[in-house]
């Protein structure tokens, strides 16, 4: 009994005395599982660097935990939206990616972008849309919004709103034609107005893309708002899946791979951004995760199915509209109408 | 469960055999759910398309997975030993100056943890770790977890107090001088069943929480929950129930474990 | 006073000042900053910024309205009520399902109850989060127990089981049940065999043996396992959002998402500070049965 304690103790001392050495590490900082793992092996053996990550679930916890400094982060990914503030909030490293060999394989549009002028920063990660997967056994063909956010009586209990206040208002807002992060009282109050009408359609809240995909092939669900890249992982399961284009516009979004200020691990990381400039390892993302590159050249590497897959390019007729990341006075709006539909 | 066993049992609440038996069914039931899901070979969460190991497969050979789980087994050690030592020590004075106003405060100070709804403990960690700079790693989630553990390494530790024959330590006071060498020969291997079932509570509390992991972990200390937590957001898929199952089985071999210790050494 | 008997005094008290001196660090001190931020203004970007405010406070009882102007509101009010009462509601079904259970397990043979004692809390060893992804996998409409149904020719199309607030009742209960079934079987564990047969032959029914040896006995328990159950039901985070649908807020929810997406850290931590008060005036009751020779530790 003692002897068993005692070793138990021993043992137990042991693992607390394993801190973590600093040598060939890289800390990666994704939404989880939002990276191919045969990516990050041919890495790991290329280098001979040991790989670890985290996960957010959403990037204001991401935003949160740089904020919280020194969180021992040597990559992470930020969409065009909140780059911009960590970038002046000084939490990312300069790494002049623009300089890097590798950088003239970004596309042209997505060189030096709107959202890092020098694009010293950060390279484009992967990019795509969110609008709405539907089931065309039960929905009919849409091509608007209105399908998702006025639904049919009979789709009552057949939906999944996301669950992050943003994403439903910036939907919502290009639905109405209200300008995203919109700090007038009326234009949100018919936002306002809007949700509280679909809710009692709505069977339930969640921006779990995974869970949603899930249930839409299970048929427990026929619509929700949805990313391109889940929607099409999705259709491989369950051929009646399809995504909308809306006419109103498609919500788009680019994530970019940054280097988090106070990196532990600097030159692994630019080694790591360096290595995803290469065409054929940033395909091997785009082969897991079904988003298009934002590498030219990763095209000769795509997998057959995906290459003229519907959901990997928006058509003319669903005008891109980049979601912003609102100013103070927008989310004290935003989360107002958020708590009342949800009191 | 509810068989009628050769016991001397006085049926005095005729019925409450059959609702334990419906009890332990509602327990298990999930339990079983997942163990027998995690065989399936569909893909589909809740559809039978026959007997595969091949989610296991998954489970182990998923990198993150394993990182997580062994982050989780070194935090809830490191915590557990921490919260153990302190409840050891707190249990044994305060056993001593029962019915004392301060020692009922300190007592009501230890309990707290328990006491207090996590969320609030999580948010009160992460304005603290964030006003203060404090970035040790894995050493945030420890001190983090500590606090969670320590009634629940105490609580067993005092109730084995409770239960001791005052007439040793008397005798052990007459044998020992010195109060220390009082504790470690007397007292100490006394103690050793509530220590154990102390430390073993704190583990398994510590590798169960989520809710303060969730806000106060940093870069390499994603734990087993918190990593759970992501599966489910990118997919519910058959490799959650596999990776679910071998976790309930270690939990439940720990806990059946230190049952049997404990029980080498009745009261 | 002489100085050595002060040493002495220090020396007794030595051994409770690392643990009692560790929370004070850590959590006393941290719940004293989630009050200070409570009066502090917003950051834009999560945390606070230098400065005094008691907007977070006004927040809580005066909506903004869109336009900017302020109204009594009862959204967050609501949600509090909500809360209260789903952990209330919980605490009542665990409490009626632990007494018999307690009851029966306290009455069987050493061995036995052990077992038994094992079988309750194994599951709850089990991750919060696996319990609950079972529940979901039991619940939803392609689940096991809508196919079990649907099998049996019962039902013709699923019954909407998850996303309800019984989905999360069922969630809280299940969690919180070893909690309850504990306390109590430690007290009906104490009542002596004796005492009962006595109590038969002194009263005519099974109903009063109940009421005036059972009850009496465990009441202890029952309050030490409502406490239990009822003060982290009130926080819980998981089972509204996962169980729940994210349809109805609680608490925990309301807390959660002012750290992350709203970006209002002192508005969660007025939150915070008034699920504390809830908290301290429970534990004010608790402090009064206490004095009536109730509750005389937890477990």
């Amino acid at each position: 009994m003692k002897s068993s304690l005692f070793a138990v103790l021993a043992c137990s001392a042991s693992f607390a005395a394993t801190v973590a050495a600093a040598e060939g590490n890289l800390n990666l900082y994704n939404y989880s599982g939002y990276i191919s793992e045969d990516l990050v092996k041919k890495f790991e053996e290329k280098y001979d660097v040991k790989v670890t990550s985290d996960s957010y679930d959403s990037e204001e916890t991401l935003l949160a935990k740089l904020k919280l400094g020194g969180a021992g982060y040597d990559f992470a990914v930020g969409s065009q939206a909140i780059l911009p503030i960590i970038i002046s909030e000084g939490l990312a490293e300069n790494i002049g990616a623009s300089a890097m060999p590798g950088y003239a394989n970004v596309i042209p549009e997505l060189q030096k972008p709107e959202w890092d002028p020098t694009g010293e920063y950060s390279i484009p990660y992967q990019w795509g849309t969110t609008n709405f997967a539907i089931d065309t056994d039960v929905v009919p063909a849409s091509d608007s919004l209105k399908s998702l956010y006025e639904p049919d009586a009979a789709l009552a209990g057949k939906i999944n709103m996301f669950d992050s206040s943003s994403e439903v208002i910036a939907q919502a807002s290009i639905y109405l034609g209200v300008p995203q992060c919109s700090e007038d009282p009326d234009q949100m109050q018919k936002v306002a107005d809007l949700l509280m009408a679909q809710k009692p359609s709505v069977r339930s809240y969640s921006s779990k893309a995974g869970a949603i995909r899930d249930q839409l092939v299970a048929g427990e669900i026929a619509m929700s708002p949805l990313y391109s890249g889940s929607t099409m992982r999705g259709r491989e399961l369950k051929p009646s899946l399809a995504y909308v284009y809306p006419k109103e516009g498609s919500l788009a979004w680019v994530d970019n791979a940054f280097v988090p200020k106070g990196a532990k691990n600097l030159e692994n990381a630019k080694l790591f951004i360096a290595f995803l400039l290469e065409p054929e390892n940033a395909a091997m993302n785009t082969n897991f995760l079904k988003y298009p590159s934002g590498i030219s050249g990763a095209e000769a590497f795509y997998d057959a199915a995906i290459k003229d897959a519907p959901e990997m390019a928006a058509p003319a007729t669903s005008p891109l509209v980049f979601k912003k990341t609102c100013g103070d006075a927008a989310v004290k709006l935003q989360d107002l109408i958020w708590t009342n539909l949800m009191k | 469960m509810a068989r009628n066993s050769h016991s001397r049992i006085i049926g005095q609440f005729p019925g409450f055999g059959k609702f334990t038996f419906l009890f332990f069914v509602y327990l298990y039931l999930p339990i079983i759910v997942v163990m027998v899901l995690s065989f399936n070979a569909s893909p589909a969460a809740t559809v039978w398309g026959g007997f595969s190991l091949e989610w296991y497969g998954k489970a182990l050979a998923n990198a993150d997975l394993r990182t997580a789980a062994w982050n989780s087994i070194q935090i809830a050690v490191s915590a557990a030993l921490l919260s153990t030592v302190l409840a050891t020590f707190a249990a044994n004075t305060l056993h001593r100056l029962t019915g004392r106003k301060d020692a009922t405060l300190a007592q009501g100070v230890i309990m707290l943890p328990l006491v207090l709804p996590e969320i609030v403990m999580a948010v009160a960690l992460l304005s603290f770790f964030s006003s203060l700079g404090v970035s040790l790693g894995k050493g945030n989630l420890i001190i983090a977890h500590t606090l969670l553990c320590l009634p629940f390494a105490f609580l067993p530790i005092r109730a084995r107090l409770q239960g001791m024959d005052a007439s040793l330590t008397e005798a052990a006071a007459d044998l020992y001088a010195r109060p220390f060498s009082r504790f470690r020969h007397v007292t100490l291997p006394m103690l050793m069943p509530g220590i154990v079932s102390g430390f073993m509570l704190a583990f398994v509390v510590s590798m169960d929480n989520f809710t303060v992991s969730l806000l106060v972990s940093q870069a390499g200390s994603t734990t087993l929950p918190v990593f759970i937590f992501g599966m489910l957001r990118v997919g519910v898929t058959p490799d959650v129930n596999a990776a679910s199952t071998l976790i309930i089985l270690a939990s439940t071999a720990l806990v059946v474990v230190s049952f049997l210790l404990a029980g080498r050494n009745p009261k | 006073m002489s100085t050595p008997a002060n040493q002495g005094k220090l020396a007794e008290r030595a051994g409770m000042l690392p643990a009692a001196l560790f929370v004070a660090a850590f959590l006393l001190v941290p719940l004293g900053l989630v009050v200070a931020y409570s009066f502090m203004p917003a950051n834009s970007f999560g945390g606070v910024d230098p400065g005094f405010s008691t907007d977070a406070y006004r927040n809580v009882l005066y909506e903004q309205r869109l336009d900017g102007s302020f109204r009594l509101s009862a959204a967050y009010l609501l949600i509090v009520w909500r809360s209260i009462y789903v952990a209330g509601l919980t605490t009542l079904i665990v409490l009626a399902i632990s007494l018999p259970v307690a009851i029966y397990i306290a009455r069987q043979v050493p061995r036995r109850r052990t077992f038994l004692l094992l079988m309750v809390t194994i599951p709850f060893w089990a991750n919060i989060l696996i319990r609950t992804f079972a529940w979901i996998l039991l619940l939803r409409d392609t689940g096991v127990i809508n196919g079990f149904l649907t099998a049996l020719g019962v039902i013709s199309s699923p019954l909407p089981l998850l996303n309800t607030t019984g989905a999360v009742l069922v969630g809280l209960v299940y969690t919180f049940a070893p909690f309850m079934v504990l306390p109590i079987y430690g007290r009906m564990e104490r009542l002596q065999q004796s005492q009962l047969e006595a109590a038969h032959d002194l009263y005519a029914n099974r109903w009063q043996v109940f009421r005036h040896i059972v009850w009496p006995a465990a009441l202890p328990g029952v309050v030490a396992g409502s406490l239990l159950t009822f003060i982290p039901c009130l926080g819980s985070l998981i089972a509204p959002e996962l169980l729940g649908g994210g349809k109805q807020m609680m608490l925990g929810n309301l807390i959660y998402r002012q750290f992350s997406e709203a970006r209002n850290w002192p508005f969660g931590a007025a939150i915070a500070v008034l699920l504390l008060v809830i908290v301290a005036l429970i534990g004010l009751v608790q402090v009064y049965l206490a004095r009536r020779k109730f509750a005389g530790k937890v477990a």
